[in-house]
């Protein structure tokens, strides 16, 4: 079976600091979801290796 | 007397034409090296990024990703880690993409030196249903002194059970 896989390459451009703000914001609403045991915005089930179940 | 020239006004204009020259080609190879310096961007920032991903089923779906950030410029990288991030997200039959997860990368390093390469492992289950899954995207982000680099990478989910996926750069035959 033939598997192809598309790879982008590395980009680069000045820092968009709207888009830091905005994955800074996403990143501690999803660390805060995780905390009080709430879904994922996606909806599915993850586990992660930063949160391990017991 | 016999050594005199003959044309004395015209000696000392040649000499300054002479001097007028020499002081052109000296501006015009500074101008060039100065253009040249720029133009090879030796001491500008580059990085370049790598993702190597795994994808499998078993039961639930289960990926891996090894994340590389290589330092191919001649000067040293400060890792911004705040805004550095691997985003993984799925895409659906119906082509909807969702993010599911964002991932800080290179959290143990500081600095990466000219030459120097830091990598980055993270792993990652999403429970069933999973049957709607066709594509993961990891997305790499890594933020240093101002700039931004991003590297994309798309793996493909085959819905059987134990079936690995490898998503390095280069199309793989199993």
């Amino acid at each position: 079976m033939v598997i192809t896989v598309r790879s982008t390459g590395t980009s680069s451009r000045p820092e968009d600091k709207k888009l830091t703000q905005e994955l800074e914001r996403r990143f501690k609403e999803q660390e805060d979801a995780k905390q009080a045991g709430r879904p994922s915005a996606s909806g599915f089930k993850i586990r992660t290796s930063s949160q391990q179940q017991p | 007397m016999l050594d005199a020239p003959i044309h004395p006004v015209a000696t000392f204009w040649l000499g300054v034409i002479d001097e007028i020259i020499k002081l052109a080609a000296v501006f015009i190879g500074a101008l060039w090296a100065l253009w040249n310096f720029r133009k090879s961007r030796t001491y500008q920032q580059k990085l370049e990024l790598e993702i190597v991903g795994t994808v499998f089923i078993n039961k639930d779906l289960y990926g891996d990703v090894l994340v590389t950030a290589k330092n191919i410029g001649a000067s040293r990288h400060i890792v911004q880690k705040a805004a550095s991030f691997l985003e993984a997200s799925v895409i659906l039959n119906d082509l909807s993409e969702h993010i599911v997860e964002l991932f800080q990368v290179f959290t143990n390093d500081d600095s990466i030196e000219p030459g120097e390469s830091i990598t980055d492992t993270k792993y990652w289950s999403i429970a069933q249903p999973i049957a709607n899954i066709i594509w993961i995207r990891l997305t790499l982000r890594v933020v240093s002194n101002g700039v931004e680099w991003e590297s994309s990478s798309l793996v493909r989910v085959v819905q059987q059970d134990n079936t690995a996926l490898d998503s390095n750069d280069e199309p793989q035959e199993e």
